[in-house]
Formats: C-alpha cells, sequence, structure tokens
C-alpha cells in the first residue's frame, strides 16, 4: 500500500487513491465503538460525528493502517480521504481548547475529495438525499447509509456504502448495497475518466464518468491501477 | 455603652453588657395619634437628633420593639429633660403587658448634658420570650410639655435578669447577604449531602444531556471532542459497573431524549437515535433521523433539545456568534428557531423564531413548551419564553427570519444578569417534594440552582423566579427529576464563562433530607400586590412591618447592543403587609405594578425567623409581569398587638383608624380618590344615588351610612350595578366600633358629597350660601380679640389647622346674625375644640372625637343622641341661628338646641382648646 508522505503527497500515490477509491469492508481491521487507536494517541473512535471547518456535517471514518475517509453526510460525497498516522482531526473549538472561534480540521493532507455538490442524479436531476446514518455490521465492517429519492418523491432507494478497501492486487473497492431500484435512473458521478473504472460486480454499469445502477443488489465498484 | 456607664452608675446597678439595652431617641417610632407628627413635626427628633422633642400632646408617644432573648426582671429608667420649670407630667412605661410609671421632674432645662436626668421607675417582670414592643405612654400633661426624651434604659436585674435584644427594632439592614440580593450561600438547608455520581478520574462526564432509560438506568451524553453516551446505574458502584460506555463518535451531542425506549442524541448538526441491534449492550447504528436544518461550519451553531411531543421532535437552534457572543452576519437560514421535525422523513417546520441560544428546553404536563434562552444582543437578559408557533421572541440577524416581521413576544420569565442567573440551563419540573408543581433550572455560572413558579393569566404565561441552592460540585446544564423531588444534576462548565465549582463536570443527585426548612415556597401576583408563601409558619409578630420589604421594577429594552440595562426602575411603596391566620402567606399590598416590568419583591435580610427559630434562607422573589390578575386582591387585616415593627425615626401614624382598616381590608378593591378599582370609588360617594340589586330585584337607592354599613356587615345583599359581587365577609371581623370607624372614613372621603366645601357650586350660590373660608389663605379671618394674635392657626390641606403650641382664636372679620352655618371639621386623638359667637351669652359649641360630649354647647349636660364622631376623620356640623334660638346637627344627628336672648350679628370664632383641630367647608346663608 502507498505511503504518501502527509505534506507532499507523491503522483502515484494520489492516483491510486482518486483512482480506486475503496470498498468492502472485508479484511480490514475495523474498531468498535469506543475502541480506542492507541497508536493515534487520541481520543478518535473509529466512526466520529464531525464539524470540520468547511463540511460542518462530517462523518469521519478511520480506517487501518492511518487512512482516513470523511463524508459529507449532507450532500452524500466524500469530502476527504487522506493518510494520517495520529487522531486524523485536529480538534478546536469550545469543546476542546476552549476557543470559540476555533475550527477542527483534518489533519494530514488530503488526497482525494469530491466535488462540493451531491454527486447522485436521477436522470439528469440531482437525487434527493437523506442521510440515514450508520451502521456496524457483526464483521465489525461499517456501512454508510443513505436513501436517494427520484426527483418526483416516487422512488425511493436505499444505498449501503462500505468505505474503500485496498484489494490484494491493489486496486481500490467501494461498495454499495442497493435495494428500491424499480427502473434504471439513479447514477453516481465518478471523479477522473471513466477509463479507469469498472464494475466489478453486481448490477451496474459505468456510463461516461458516471455509474448508472441498473437493480437491487451489491455492485463493486473497483478502479485497478495503471 | 461606654456613654451610658454614668447614667448607670447613677442607677447603682452593676454594669454587664450584655443585660442592658438603651432604646434611644434616635431609634424610637414615633407615634402621633394627635396629628401633630405630620402636621407640625413638632414631635420629632428631627430638631436636635439626640432626643425628642417637642413633645406635647398626651396623644403621642414613642414606641420601639425589643426582643427577649431571656425572660426574668428588667429595671427601666427614663433619661429625660423637662424646662416647665416645674415639670409634672405624669407618664408610663409599657413593655408588653407590664408597666410602670413616672412623673416627669423639672430638670432646669430641655437642652444640654446638664438637663438631662435618669429617672429610675422601678422593676419590672417579663414572663416570655420573644417580641415586644416599649411605649412611653403621657398619661397627664399638665404643663406645656411631657418631656425631652433621651433614652429608654432597660437593664437586666435580680437573680434571673432578663437579656434583651433592639435588634428588631432597628431599621431593616438591605445589604446584600447570601440568599438577599446574592446567592445562596451553601447547600439549600432542606437538601441532604449531594451524592456525587462522578466517576473518579476517567471518564470526564461534561454532561450535555440526560435522561432516564426504561430500566431506570440513566443515559447520560458528554460534551467533549468524541461525545459520548453512557448508561449509569446508579446502584452500583464504579467497580461494579456503574459506567457503561454505550456509544461514542457523536459529534458534540447538546441533548438527549429517550423515546420509545431508544436514545436519542441531538448532535450540533442532527439528530440521531442510538440502536442497539443485537442486544450486547453497545450501539451499533447510529440513525440520523435528521439533520434537514440548515449550518454552518461555525463553532457556537449549536442545537438545543431533544423535547418529544405528539410524535415530533422539537428541537432549537442556535445562532453563530462572534468570540465575544455578538451575533454574526449573515446567519443562515433557520437559527435562533424552534424546529418540529417528523422523524418519519427527517423534514422539519418552524414552530418559532427570534432565539439566541436556547440552552434549556422543557414542556410541562400539558405540553407547554418552554425555553431558556441567553442574554445577549436582542436579550436584555436570560428568559425563559413560551413557546406557541408562529411565535417571533425579538432576536434577529440579517437576512431576517420571515417570523421577525411579526410581534415579538415577550417572555414569560426574566432572569436578571448576574443579579440572579447569568447563563441559564435546562429546566425541569418537580412533580414530587416541597417545591412539587415547580420549575428548576441550573446556571452555567455558578454550581447551584435556581427556581421559577409559572402560572397563566389571561392565557398569557408569567411567573416568579427564585433563588434555590448551591453547594454543588459544579455548575448543573441538565437536570432530571428522580423520585420524591429528587433532582439529577448533570453538571458542566463552559471554558468561556466564570463559574463557581471545583471541578467543570460531573453528575450528582441532590435528594430531600426530610429536615423542616424555612424559605419562601412562592410568590403570587395579584391584583393590587404579592402573595409569598412560606415552607414554615412565620414567628409570631413578625412580618406585620412594610418596612421588611422593598418592592421595585423595571423594564428592559431589546437592541442590537449586548444585554441591556434595567429602564424606568423605581421603587414601590408597601401599603400594607399581612400575615395569614396560619402564618405561612405573607400579603403585601403594593400600588403601581405595571404589566411589562420585572418586579422584585426583597424580603430584609435577618428579619425573617420561622416558628421553630429557622432564618429565613432566601428572600428576593423576581416577578415578570405580562398581566395584572383581576380581580385577585391580596388578603388584608389588621396588624395583632404585639407585632414587630421597625423604627421610623421622625415619622408618626397620623391615620385614623378608619383609615387604618380602610388600608388594611378595602383597599385593594376600592380607592378613595376616584381611581377606577375592582369596586366602587369612596370618592364622592355618599349622598349619591345608585341602582342595585337587591335580592334579585333592581332598585335605586342613596349612599348613606346606613347603606355602607349594610354592605359592610352584609356584602351580598346589595349588589351594585356594574360591579361584580366580589365584596368578601367582613363582619366576623369587625367590631361594631370598627364598623363605624370604617364608615366614617368611607364618609370622609366624600366632601363634594357632604354638606360642607370650600368652593361653592352654581347651586349653593343660587341657594344663598356664602363661603367663609376660601382653602388657601386666612382672608376673611382674624383674630377674635382686638390686639391679640390668632396663634397656632395656619392652612394645611385646604382646612384651617390649629397645630400649634400657643392658645388662638380665629373669628370672622364679618358678622353674622340669623341664619344656617354649615362646616366640616376634625379633631385629634382625645381632642376637643369650640365654635361660637364673639361677646355676648351664646355659649359655645364643643367638638370633639367623644360623642357624648360633641355637638353639645359648653356646660350643659351630654346629649342623648350619638352623632358617631372619629378622630382625625372629617364630620359635619351645622346650627341653624334664628332669633335666639339655635339648633346643633353633627354629622346630621340633633345634638343640641340652644334659647337665650337674640344676640344679633357677631363674629364667628374658632376656638382651639389646645388640641389641633381642623376646619374646612365653612359657608353661611342668611335667613
Amino acid at each position: 500500500m502507498p505511503r504518501p508522505n502527509s505534506r507532499n503527497p507523491s503522483p502515484i500515490a494520489f492516483a491510486v487513491v482518486t483512482a480506486g477509491l475503496v470498498v468492502v469492508a472485508v479484511g480490514v481491521r475495523w474498531l468498535r465503538p469506543g475502541d480506542r487507536d492507541s497508536s493515534a494517541g487520541a481520543m478518535l473512535p473509529a466512526v466520529c460525528g464531525v464539524a470540520l471547518d468547511t463540511c460542518p456535517r462530517a462523518l469521519v471514518i478511520r480506517l487501518n493502517d492511518g487512512w482516513h475517509v470523511a463524508y459529507d453526510t449532507e450532500n452524500g460525497r466524500i469530502h476527504a480521504f487522506w493518510h494520517q498516522a495520529g487522531p486524523g482531526v485536529s480538534f478546536s473549538g469550545l469543546v476542546t481548547d476552549g476557543q470559540s472561534e476555533g475550527l477542527n480540521r483534518i489533519s494530514g493532507v488530503p488526497l482525494w475529495s469530491e466535488p462540493r455538490e451531491s454527486p447522485w442524479k436521477w436522470g439528469t436531476s440531482p437525487a434527493r438525499h437523506r442521510h440515514l446514518g450508520w451502521e456496524q455490521a457483526k464483521d465489525g465492517g461499517v456501512r454508510v447509509v443513505r436513501e436517494l429519492q427520484s426527483p418526483d418523491r416516487q422512488t425511493v432507494v436505499r444505498v449501503e456504502e462500505a468505505p474503500a478497501r485496498e484489494v490484494a492486487d491493489g486496486a481500490w473497492e467501494r461498495s454499495f448495497v442497493v435495494a428500491g431500484m424499480v427502473s434504471e435512473g439513479l447514477s453516481l458521478d465518478l471523479p477522473g475518466p471513466s477509463s479507469v473504472w469498472s464494475v466489478r460486480s453486481g448490477p451496474g454499469r459505468l456510463e461516461s464518468a458516471s455509474l448508472v445502477f441498473t437493480g437491487d443488489g451489491t455492485v463493486v465498484l473497483s478502479r485497478r491501477l495503471p | 455603652m461606654r456613654a451610658l456607664v454614668p447614667l448607670l452608675l447613677c442607677l447603682g446597678v452593676s454594669v454587664r453588657a450584655q443585660s442592658v439595652l438603651d432604646l434611644t431617641a434616635e431609634t424610637a417610632r414615633l407615634v402621633s395619634l394627635s396629628g401633630l407628627a405630620t402636621a407640625s413635626g413638632d414631635f420629632a427628633a428631627t430638631g436636635d437628633a439626640r432626643f425628642v422633642q417637642g413633645w406635647t400632646s398626651r396623644f403621642d408617644y414613642p414606641s420601639w420593639t425589643l426582643q427577649v432573648l431571656r425572660p426574668g426582671r428588667v429595671r427601666v429608667a427614663v433619661v429625660l429633660s423637662n424646662g416647665d420649670g416645674a415639670g409634672g407630667a405624669e407618664f408610663a412605661v409599657r413593655i408588653g403587658a407590664s408597666e410602670l410609671t413616672g412623673t416627669v421632674p423639672s430638670t432646669g432645662g430641655w437642652r444640654g448634658r446638664k438637663a438631662f436626668r435618669v429617672l429610675d421607675l422601678g422593676e419590672m417582670e417579663l414572663p416570655a420570650a420573644g417580641p415586644l414592643r416599649a411605649e412611653i405612654i403621657p398619661l397627664r400633661v399638665p404643663r406645656l410639655s411631657v418631656m425631652g426624651l433621651k433614652d429608654l434604659l432597660l437593664l437586666g436585674t435580680g437573680p434571673a435578669p432578663a437579656e434583651l435584644a433592639a435588634g428588631e427594632s432597628a431599621a431593616p439592614a438591605w445589604a446584600d447577604t447570601p440568599g438577599f440580593g446574592k446567592p445562596t450561600g451553601g447547600l439549600h438547608p432542606g437538601l441532604a449531602a449531594p451524592e456525587d455520581l462522578t466517576p473518579p478520574g476517567s471518564p470526564r462526564l461534561r454532561v450535555t444531556g440526560l435522561d432516564r432509560m426504561p430500566d431506570g438506568r440513566f443515559a447520560v451524553a458528554t460534551w467533549d471532542a468524541v461525545g459520548s453516551v453512557y448508561l449509569v446505574d446508579a446502584s452500583k458502584t464504579p467497580e461494579e459497573g456503574r459506567f457503561h460506555l454505550f456509544a461514542t463518535g457523536l459529534a458534540e451531542p447538546t441533548g438527549l431524549k429517550v423515546v420509545e425506549g431508544a436514545v436519542h442524541v441531538l448532535e450540533r448538526q442532527r439528530l440521531t437515535r442510538l440502536e442497539d441491534r443485537d442486544g450486547d449492550g453497545l450501539c451499533e447504528a447510529q440513525v440520523c433521523v435528521s439533520q434537514a436544518w440548515p449550518v454552518s461550519s461555525h463553532p457556537d451553531e449549536n442545537a438545543f433539545g431533544p423535547l418529544w411531543r405528539e410524535g415530533r421532535f422539537l428541537v432549537a437552534t442556535g445562532v453563530a456568534m462572534t468570540p465575544v457572543g455578538v451575533t454574526k452576519n449573515p446567519q443562515v437560514r433557520d437559527r435562533g428557531c424552534v424546529l418540529s421535525i417528523k422523524p418519519a422523513d427527517g423534514s422539519y417546520e418552524v414552530l418559532a423564531a427570534g432565539n439566541r441560544s436556547q440552552n434549556g428546553l422543557v414542556l410541562n404536563d400539558a405540553g407547554d413548551m418552554f425555553l431558556m434562552d441567553n442574554q445577549g444582543d436582542w436579550m436584555p437578559c436570560s428568559s425563559l419564553f413560551h413557546v406557541t408557533p408562529g411565535a417571533f421572541f425579538g432576536h434577529r440577524y440579517d437576512p431576517p427570519h420571515p417570523l421577525a416581521s411579526r410581534p415579538v413576544k415577550g417572555p414569560a420569565l426574566r432572569l436578571p444578569h448576574v443579579e440572579l442567573s447569568v447563563s441559564p440551563t435546562q429546566p425541569v419540573f418537580l412533580h414530587d417534594g416541597p417545591f412539587r408543581g415547580q420549575m428548576v433550572f441550573g446556571d452555567i455560572s455558578f454550581s447551584g440552582l435556581l427556581r421559577a413558579s409559572l402560572e397563566q393569566v389571561d392565557g398569557v404565561w408569567q411567573g416568579v423566579a427564585l433563588r434555590f441552592s448551591s453547594g454543588l460540585q459544579a455548575p448543573a446544564n441538565r437536570l432530571l427529576e428522580g423520585p420524591a423531588g429528587a433532582i439529577l444534576a448533570g453538571e458542566l462548565a463552559m471554558p468561556t464563562l466564570p463559574a463557581s465549582g471545583r471541578r467543570d463536570h460531573g453528575l450528582e443527585r441532590v435528594a430531600w433530607s426530610g429536615r423542616p426548612f424555612f424559605d419562601l415556597r412562592t410568590s403570587r401576583l395579584m391584583s393590587d400586590g404579592f402573595e409569598l408563601e412560606l415552607t414554615e409558619p412565620l414567628a409570631a409578630g413578625l412580618g406585620w412591618d412594610p418596612a421588611a420589604y422593598q418592592v421595585t421594577q423595571w423594564t428592559y429594552l431589546p437592541t442590537a447592543e449586548y444585554g441591556g440595562p434595567k429602564l424606568e426602575e423605581e421603587s414601590l411603596a408597601v401599603e400594607a403587609a399581612a400575615i395569614s391566620p396560619d402564618r405561612l402567606r405573607i400579603s403585601l399590598a403594593v400600588k403601581g405594578v405595571r404589566e411589562g416590568r420585572v418586579v422584585r419583591v426583597a424580603l430584609a435580610p435577618g428579619h425573617f425567623v420561622s416558628e421553630g427559630g429557622r432564618a429565613l434562607w432566601t428572600g428576593d422573589a423576581y416577578h415578570t409581569v405580562n398581566r395584572l390578575p383581576r380581580a385577585l386582591p391580596v388578603p388584608r387585616a389588621v396588624p395583632p398587638a404585639g407585632s414587630r415593627m421597625f423604627s421610623r425615626p421622625g415619622t408618626g401614624l397620623a391615620v385614623s383608624p378608619g383609615e387604618s382598616l380602610f388600608r388594611s381590608l378595602c383597599a385593594s378593591c376600592h380607592s378613595p380618590d376616584g381611581t377606577p378599582m375592582v369596586g366602587p370609588t369612596f370618592h364622592n360617594l355618599f349622598g349619591k344615588r345608585h341602582f342595585v340589586t337587591t335580592g334579585g330585584v333592581r332598585h335605586e337607592i342613596l349612599v348613606d351610612e346606613a347603606f355602607v354599613k349594610r354592605s359592610i356587615l352584609q356584602p351580598g345583599a346589595d349588589i351594585a350595578e356594574g360591579f361584580q359581587p366580589l365584596m368578601p365577609e367582613l363582619a366576623s371581623r369587625l367590631s361594631a366600633g370598627q364598623v363605624d370607624s370604617l364608615v366614617g372614613f368611607v364618609r370622609s372621603c366624600s366632601p363634594a358629597g357632604g354638606l360642607s366645601r370650600n368652593l361653592l357650586t352654581e347651586k349653593d350660590k343660587r341657594e344663598g350660601w356664602v363661603s367663609l373660608f376660601d382653602g388657601t389663605s386666612r382672608r376673611g379671618w382674624g383674630p377674635a380679640l382686638p390686639g391679640r394674635a390668632a396663634m397656632g392657626w395656619t392652612i394645611r390641606g385646604e382646612a384651617l389647622t390649629w397645630a400649634g403650641n400657643a392658645a388662638g382664636e380665629l373669628a370672622t372679620e364679618t358678622a353674622l346674625g340669623d341664619g344656617e352655618l354649615e362646616f366640616e371639621w376634625k379633631i385629634s386623638v382625645g381632642g376637643i375644640a369650640a365654635v361660637g359667637f364673639a361677646g355676648g351669652s351664646h355659649p359655645d359649641l364643643l367638638l370633639s372625637d367623644n360623642p357624648a360630649t360633641c355637638g353639645i354647647f359648653r356646660g350643659q349636660p351630654a346629649s342623648a343622641a350619638s352623632p358617631k364622631t372619629e378622630p382625625l376623620v372629617w364630620q359635619r356640623a351645622n346650627l341653624v341661628r334664628l332669633g335666639g334660638r339655635t339648633e346643633v346637627r353633627i354629622n346630621g344627628v340633633k345634638t343640641a338646641e340652644w334659647s337665650g336672648q337674640d344676640v344679633g350679628k357677631q363674629p364667628f370664632v374658632l376656638r382651639d382648646e389646645s388640641h389641633p383641630v381642623w376646619f374646612r367647608g365653612l359657608r353661611f346663608r342668611a335667613r
């Protein structure tokens, strides 16, 4: 796994991460709620709601080996993906250091992030997004749960997303468990050129720079190393 | 004390500091039944503050209150002077039921060190501990003055000397003391020592959310970087697992609510349900119920709550502020609002707007929602608001909230900043314990609790805030009611606010110990004052003196400036104080309480002691007056004998018995001056015709003495048209004499309805009346005897008044012949005056407060007809003189008739007879 320099990440590592993004929690050392990462030396749980400076409704999930992902739960997007051997978030504010104007920031340099607007579409229109929280499976894997509605609110789709996972062949996978599809229409805009993405399995296909969901089931999205 | 030693040695007593009480003239309450105290200022200690001088009337006397700490014998002496030459005034020193008498000797002068002597009166027994009144009562005053009084000395003596204190006679000390003008001095005396549930060391419970789980455990949310929820089993020790970490990773939780068995946590930006899906005691899922309201990254954008009502969550959104607490502009949408959140889809509706930082939401049993907002811009002081749909509470920002165009809805409770509260926190309603039904809340600025009672008047909420307790380890941020009125306090100190406490976090439980305590239970706003309720009976004799209370009111003006001063602050006079028969309630008659004001009712520190000897714990009640209740007068009562009174140097009582009764019993519903109140005004009531309903029959009556008396004794008999039948039963509380006094006072409020007045109406003039007195000068009057001054006659209150020390007679400059003479007159207590005609043989007519001798001619026997006169109450007199015959009526009652030689035209003469007397409405018409 690449170990990018936190101050000046290598282009290779950046490309790997942006290309791959994650998934499926199998094999990842998940932390139970309340577990503490002794290596981090801080009180950051495995999943932690945080108001970040430019993302007031962030959900930071600690992955293994110092990798962190912050979801923007308001817009259903990945706010940042970064590596930091420490706690991952630099806390400042009344709650921690008494600074009334202090802001929480990610600790480290983001390697990748999605655009500010929601990447979820229904046809060509934005899909209505509702964050439904997160849950932890018996295997310890965390899934971020969201609900997506067609603009006419006639179709409601539940999408559970497992954060990024580095698979054995060096690719990053990201998986989506989809339920409630009655017809095609829901899609997820992907950053970067579509040629680097592939649907490894499940009811989905790539169109241009989007992942189009074609039915219920688990879609595994993969980006292989160039 | 040192100055008294020579005096004490004169008495030959051994001096023991604790057994000597020096009641000085300066601390005496000067009671003036003659009216001289306020009429002339003669009987006052103000001319020379060292002694009472100008004491001429036997109807005036000094009074002190004292405390008998230990019963026993006491020796009594008076330090006095007398320059009358022969002295001779006889007096009594009365202390409670004990009495000693003496005669004032001539001391050779009134003033100066050598003029004063110690007159030893002997010993008396003070048989019981408690408050007593000491008085020096003149019995006979043969010469000009009673005495010059410097001290009344009381010396414990004999094998069982009395021990005395004069503490209660001094004016109340209004310096702030714990519980009186400042926070309480410790844990409330009725509470047991707090049970500290805080874990030693870790975890550090900075509590922002607190509720009870269905299994009895407490769910506690903590405010830290990785917000956690603990389940607390208070029945276990920390070692046994009192604290169980249920969830973590919540974003700065600010509230927690258990709904349908599930813990719901309000994070700064979302409402989250915590689920333990596999029953392992850990939360595996944090379900977002809603995050629909707009937020920015500003760290002050807290959310407060949640409450759960009718299937909806109620959440308040705080505004973004600068480090010094000023609102930042622009704000994102729907900040400072109350949101009603629909759990099914997470959507919300704005229920109300116009708040700032609402760190405390609560529902009462009826489902009414209240929120506690903190002082800042547009919030002159921290306040409790009653939340109703569409309400706007006054806090503004840019861009304006749509509800900001609505009229501002004021708070149900204002908490004067710093004086009472700085940053109030979440309230809780108590359902048990001594303060059942009340609201308790904490404050981030100090480690204690406050109380409030709320009420609705005309559908508008308002209430009173009171201090409660200090003595916790840290400020109480979240409260939960426990069994039997116990309170679980989740504690938190903000790093940016001053806080008193031993730590900045914690969890404590306070419960009632069962020990008796003496505190204000509550205070109620009445139509014309306040009724304070106590937790224990007040000691007998206490609380009757209005000087034991201070009432002030003020208002606030919300502006964009941070906070706001008290505006239009004013003191309100406490007209009367009364204690209920069970001594658990204090009624204060206070005029001038206005809507839109905060009114502080303060009790004198150190004065109030319970029957059980316990000192009052708190003495302030802060009322927010949004609506004055109607037809809810304070109960009134006449102070019983032995009531403890504060001294008022230089003041007297110049109040007639009738007026005193009026103030105590009637003033809450009837005005003497025409001011509209619940009941008919007494102003010009006499002589008027009114429609009343008697036994269901409407008819017209003439207001006269009989009607007024019937109204007092049979309040339900005649219902005056336009008024509600609210007159209370008084017959059992008044003696026949008191009823007559009261009727006399009512009559005195009707100068225009009586037969005389200073100014004549056109009708009067048409009837031939001529005014003899213009009400403002002695024009038309002069000495009765040529070459002699009319000493002592002045104009006071539009009345010709004699209130001097020198005798004098005043006569009309115009001689009056046959005709009708009318006037009103008023006499001092026990006083006598005379009117007559200069020269000739026509006898003087005597005027006095003694019905037997009033209205008769000098030298004639007492009249069989009683004119029912009262001292210090205006009376009417009518003389018809035709030829050699004169007929007299007093208050309409024929009292005397004289026949003799026709003396022709003569000046009309007023004679003082050395007693204060007042005349007005003097007029004459010839026949």
